[in-house]
């Protein structure tokens, strides 16, 4: 590959990443109309090329949201009129338009929406319709209204027949496919691939952090513009990605070679929904992290924009956080500076200005990212304080298991009595399972009754509930039943994020540090990020 | 050891990256316009355009067809080109139950009011947009249309005023 054809190969993404970043940030009322996790489906379905069963699907809503509209066919309405991207906006939607209009064509109950076409049905469940309204404005804003709009005539202007729907989902499918062919960038992830891979002697369990940092210092000072590895983020990323493939790899043998067995399949080809089914395995330590901007986690700001931002890189890595434990602290340190850099030499700022910029260094140093997330941890405690409150405040059993897991160590001998079949008069009562939990929600404050732990540890959280300010929490607790379920699951995943940080923050006191000690460290490492940005943004004159 | 060749870990590494450079956008590249905001900039009239989508929408000619696809597919009322008045100028149009008629103010030499009138429907329009005969197309808001007509000033230096006056121009009610 030339360089020009390099360079070509570089800007091909920029395109297709910036249409995800405007699906990513479309709002309706200032509220993200796509969760995060929407978004992610998207960018998934595209890499892996799973989008053929997904436009089958689409197509069939289309079809069915033109005859939902006043005038037939303007299934933009379904769309862009029905608020935010969730499945309960398009079901209130959906049974709103059929009690005004109804039509022998569709049909709804609380899970799907069915479509009656001529000669067969087919039913959209309510829970796939925000990732199939994502993927139609991720198709309008990249290929464009007008090309889809013809296409989409054959199933909105009548009720077509399902040969008309799959004949309008492949001719989308094949537009989607000329569209990504000139927007992914295949070829240079692949000499990516070669070239980490090559540098680690084909043998992943080389890789170190002094392996990944000799390898940037050696790579990110090509001439060459396209290069893949200026930054020390995209490097470390590239590391890990080649881990993460590498040991997923492994999987998903597994999984074809499963497939495979009494099929005749061609050997050189994967199929994309293993492909995909690998991805999530790989990426599933992100999970919690997506899955607190879902519903009903939303509904509660149990980690703020800047605190989401912080953990990225450590929940990105997953495991190897603790394989390559100062890789992730320098990504965190100095890719801030090193952002900064690119974007002066983008405004043709000056040499002087470049090596103001370097000898500035670094916004925080080692020991502040820690204490960052130290922070982060006592933030997440906050929360799940505040959730034991307000799930106690509305009653809930589990507001006794959130009681466990955060107060393993304490005494729950005084709440063990009231396990014990009572005396009420003459009568021994033995109590189910509901009544205890009852019963438990009424005493739990009461010291008499539950000894001085739980008690504390009640009044803890009530004073952590009524410290915090955030959506979720201001409110009074008691008014808050509905968003129970909200606290149950965000306390499931800020205990795994929670042990995450805390994992990794207890392999970095283990480490081995240059100078003994991680002022030293930073001092070390600051000054070798020094040269290499002087070497690669221009020594100054 | 792996193979370099081994196509499962490069599939998967190449699915990975691919999906990290697509989800991690460069800021300093222009944004792109989301069919979101174009369909609000069509239908909304609470929706206030941010200046790159009035940039894009001058300098995209995909987007100013998509724009018109949109408004013609949504539209109240179509007033299409009208033959030439003796001045060359229009100041009267009539279309799909509407009238639009230029009338100068009194007052004010300066401006000229836009009378949009209902001849034979009970639909309100909240939008105006006036395509030109290079394609560009000029959008107002109707903020008061009440009992079948709205009165709106315009100055002579407004883009859309020199658009309704020109014969080639045509108007979407919305």
């Amino acid at each position: 590959m030339g360089s020009e054809e390099l360079l070509l190969e570089a800007g091909k993404s920029e395109e297709l990443a910036a249409a995800l970043h405007t699906l990513s940030e479309t709002e309706v009322n200032g509220e993200p109309k796509y969760t995060p996790a929407i978004c992610r489906e998207i960018g998934k379905m595209i890499v892996c090329r799973t989008y053929a069963t997904p436009l089958l699907e689409l197509c069939h809503l289309i079809a069915a949201a033109s005859q939902l509209s006043g005038p037939k066919g303007r299934y933009e309405y379904f769309f862009w009129d029905s608020g935010l991207a969730r499945s309960g906006s398009f079901y209130a939607y959906c049974k709103q338009n059929l009690i005004a209009r109804p039509t022998d064509s569709l049909s709804l109950n609380q899970q799907a929406l069915t479509l009656h076409l001529n000669d067969t049905n087919f039913a959209i469940q309510f829970g796939r319709m925000p990732v199939l309204s994502a993927l139609l404005e991720f198709l309008l804003t990249s290929i464009g209204y007008s090309e889809l709009d013809e296409t989409l005539q054959a199933v909105t202007r009548k009720i077509p027949k399902k040969q008309e729907v799959s004949a309008c989902a492949n001719e989308l499918s094949r537009q989607l496919y000329a569209y990504l062919k000139d927007h992914l960038p295949t070829a240079q992830s692949q000499r990516k691939y070669r070239q980490i891979l090559a540098y680690c002697e084909n043998d992943v369990s080389t890789i170190t952090d002094p392996l990944i940092l000799d390898f940037w210092q050696d790579a990110s000072r090509e001439t060459d513009k396209s290069s893949d590895f200026k930054t020390f983020e995209s490097v470390t990323l590239g590391f890990i990605r080649l881990i993460q493939a590498v040991e997923g790899a492994e999987d998903l043998a597994a999984l074809r070679h499963t497939a495979s067995i009494g099929l005749d399949r061609d050997a050189g080809e994967i199929d994309p929904n293993m492909l995909s089914q690998t991805l999530d395995t790989v990426q599933e330590t992100l999970s919690p992290l997506l899955k607190l901007a879902e519903e009903p986690m939303a509904q509660i700001k149990f980690l703020n924009k800047l605190e989401a931002q912080n953990l990225e890189h450590l929940l990105n890595a997953g495991t190897l956080a603790l394989r390559l434990p100062l890789s992730i602290l320098r990504c965190n340190v100095f890719a801030k500076p090193q952002a900064r850099l690119t974007q002066a030499l983008r405004a043709k700022a000056s040499p002087k200005d470049l090596q103001a910029i370097i000898a500035a260094g670094p916004e925080e140093t080692y020991q502040d990212r820690q204490i960052a997330y130290q922070n982060l941890i006592a933030q997440i405690q906050r929360s799940l304080y505040a959730s034991l409150y307000a799930l106690s405040q509305n009653r809930r059993r589990e507001a006794i298991s959130l009681l466990l897991k955060l107060a393993p160590g304490i005494d729950f001998t005084p709440l063990g009595t009231h396990l014990i079949d009572r005396e009420i008069g003459d009568n021994v009562v033995t109590l189910q399972q509901s009544t205890i939990a009852d019963h438990f929600m009424t005493i739990l404050k009461d010291e008499n009754e539950v000894g001085a732990d739980i008690a504390e540890v009640m009044s803890q959280a009530e004073t952590a509930y009524k410290g915090m300010s955030r959506k979720g929490f201001k409110e009074a607790a008691h008014t808050q039943s509905d968003r129970s379920e909200a606290y149950i699951e965000g306390a499931n995943l800020l205990f795994e994020i929670s042990q995450d940080i805390e994992a990794y923050l207890e392999r970095l006191e283990g480490l081995p540090l240059a100078g003994n000690g991680w002022q030293a460290q930073f001092s070390h490492d600051r000054a070798t990020f020094s040269t290499q940005f002087s070497h690669i943004y221009g020594s100054p004159s | 050891m792996i193979d370099p060749s081994d196509k499962e870990a490069e599939a998967l590494f190449i699915a990975l990256d691919t999906l990290d450079q697509i989800s991690r956008p460069d800021p300093d590249l222009p944004r792109k316009i989301g069919f979101n905001e174009l369909y609000a900039y069509a239908n909304d009239p609470d929706h206030s355009p941010a200046s790159d989508l009035i940039a894009a929408l001058s300098t995209s000619l995909d987007l100013r067809r998509d724009l018109k696809r949109l408004l013609d597919k949504q539209a109240l009322a179509h007033l299409p080109r009208v033959a030439a008045a003796s001045s060359g100028e229009v100041t009267e149009r009539e279309g799909d139950g509407f009238t639009l008629r230029l009338k100068p103010s009194k007052a004010q030499e300066d401006q000229v009011y836009l009378l949009i009138q209902a001849l034979d429907r009970d639909d309100s329009p909240r939008l105006l947009f006036v395509e030109d005969e290079d394609a560009t197309l000029h959008r107002l808001v109707i903020d008061d249309f009440l009992e079948g007509e709205a009165q709106i000033l315009l100055n002579l230096q407004d883009g859309i005023l020199k658009a309704l006056r020109n014969v080639k121009s045509s108007v979407i009610l919305r």
